[in-house]
């Protein structure tokens, strides 16, 4: 900016930046919000929330390193916030570390799942599992960035990783087992004269 | 469904205990070809990471459908952003000091252009650069206000608009049309894009029906907080907002003009020399 260079940069050139780096963002960012809070109204506001504050804090974003992770970072934060506010979710340590040893004994996974009950099993995860899930298998964040958003150790992010998936598997099971039963039952009372 | 898991074999407790970071490619390569070498030989195990591969691809599906924005939400976000101050300790009243010396003499145009990055294009030599505030404004306006409207194909004369408009407004199409051959005015209105009441005027090319035919004229009134923050930057340069070219320039009573268009940056730099000169003394903004 020739001779008006200043520390600060000048709010324009910071726009340049701001809509170079996280505008390109805003659909996938919305897209996150809306699986999170799963009501259209409620990931506005998440959305309206998350580009506010990455706008007022922009300058403390280092340029050239990943906006989309700090985005999400932003989204993290501003939606654990939200949902402090309804319920406390409780993170417990020993849940992490509980995970390790069920995985062994687990059930296999059901085959020819239909979409609809990954939807159904996906609805009924708890919160926390869903996210990571979706973190890690959606937006396919690597460890070390879920690290960084979610603020937890590495180790934590691959427990909980681990718990979510089987979890996920869990629900699948579980609703694979009682559309066969739906779809059984009506066999078995023809069958009978 | 695969046969129940008998896990007699160590190995496959080992490998059942990895298969989903070996599925999401989080695992090193050594690692992973011992899982490999392992889903080879045991037929339960591969069958697991088949299925297991095959509820991961179901969910990416089903979470992946989500809807996107609704229309509009995206630009609602960014008025609201382009009201919002950075949170910052200094540097404004440097910036703003400055352009007092530099502004104290300037009648001329601030010129405002299409580019892929600000620095890599200008359309010419005395192009200037772009205060993004002002060209965000004018892009989003021109994008909502030509969105909203389904405007004329065939516009009047801007004759027509006398008597209709406010006699500013009605003035301000007048001389713009006479200078812009091939564009005729198909609205002239006030509104008010994020709390800033500007007159615009909204030009169609006639060969061209879709919106890229559209032409908008923005004009703030003198002493707004945007007209303010051009005077801050105004020097030559350039800069692109929401695929639209922009090219502005601020009066020298302190109304700040703008003319977006989706033609090429030099088409559009021709429109606003053509334009922005007349408008800047046939407008009297109240």
């Amino acid at each position: 900016m020739g001779i008006f260079t200043h520390r600060p940069a000048p709010v324009d050139r910071v726009r340049e930046d701001f809509d170079r780096e996280a505008w390109p963002h805003f659909r996938e960012i919305h897209r996150a919000a809306l699986r999170l809070t799963r009501r259209p109204a409620e990931a506005e506001d998440l959305v309206q929330e998350v580009y506010l504050q990455a706008w007022k804090s922009f300058e403390r974003f280092e340029r050239g390193t990943n906006c989309r992770a700090w985005l999400y970072r932003i989204l993290w934060n501003v939606n654990q916030q939200r949902v402090r506010k309804k319920v406390p979710v409780p993170l417990g340590a020993d849940g992490e570390a509980r995970v390790a040893e069920t995985l062994a004994a687990e059930e296999p996974t059901p085959t020819e799942i239909r979409d609809e009950e990954v939807a159904s099993a996906l609805e009924a995860l708890s919160d926390e599992h869903r996210q990571i899930l979706l973190l890690s298998d959606v937006e396919e964040f690597t460890y070390k960035e879920l690290a960084a958003i979610l603020r937890v150790p590495i180790g934590t992010v691959m427990s909980r990783l681990s718990r979510a998936r089987s979890a996920l598997r869990q629900k699948v099971r579980g609703t694979a087992a009682a559309t066969a039963l739906l779809a059984v039952r009506p066999a078995v009372e023809g069958g009978n004269p | 469904m695969t046969a129940p898991l008998q896990l007699r074999d160590y190995a496959c407790a080992k490998v059942r205990r990895r298969l989903d970071s070996y599925l999401a490619g989080e695992l090193s390569v050594d690692v992973s070809h011992e899982i490999l070498e392992h889903l080879d030989r045991c037929p339960e195990c591969r069958a697991e990471s088949e299925a297991r591969e095959e509820l991961r691809a179901s969910f990416r599906r089903v979470a992946g459908a989500t809807p996107g924005p609704r229309d509009g939400f995206e630009d609602e976000v960014r008025a609201l952003l382009l009201k919002t101050p950075l949170e910052r300790s200094m540097g404004r009243g440097l910036l703003l000091a400055a352009s007092l010396i530099l502004g104290a003499g300037v009648t001329g145009w601030l010129v405002l252009s299409r580019a892929t990055a600000p620095e890599a294009s200008r359309a010419a030599d005395d192009v200037a650069v772009l205060d993004a505030s002002a060209a965000e404004f004018a892009a989003l306006n021109h994008k909502n206000c030509t969105r909203a409207g389904s405007w004329p194909r065939e516009a009047a004369s801007a004759e027509a608009f006398t008597g209709h408009v406010d006699a500013g407004l009605a003035a301000a199409a007048r001389a713009a049309a006479a200078r812009l051959p091939g564009y005729a005015p198909v609205s002239a209105h006030e509104c008010a894009p994020a709390g800033e009441r500007i007159f615009h005027i909204i030009f169609r090319r006639p060969s061209d029906e879709s919106p890229d035919g559209l032409v908008s004229v923005v004009v703030t009134r003198p002493g707004s907080a945007l007209a303010a923050h051009v005077a801050a930057t105004a020097r030559l340069g350039a800069s692109r907002r929401l695929g639209y070219a922009v090219v502005g320039a601020r009066a020298a009573d302190g109304k700040l003009v703008l003319v977006v268009s989706s033609a090429s940056e030099k088409e559009t730099v021709e429109m606003g020399r053509a334009v922005l000169p007349a408008l800047a003394t046939a407008i009297a903004v109240p």
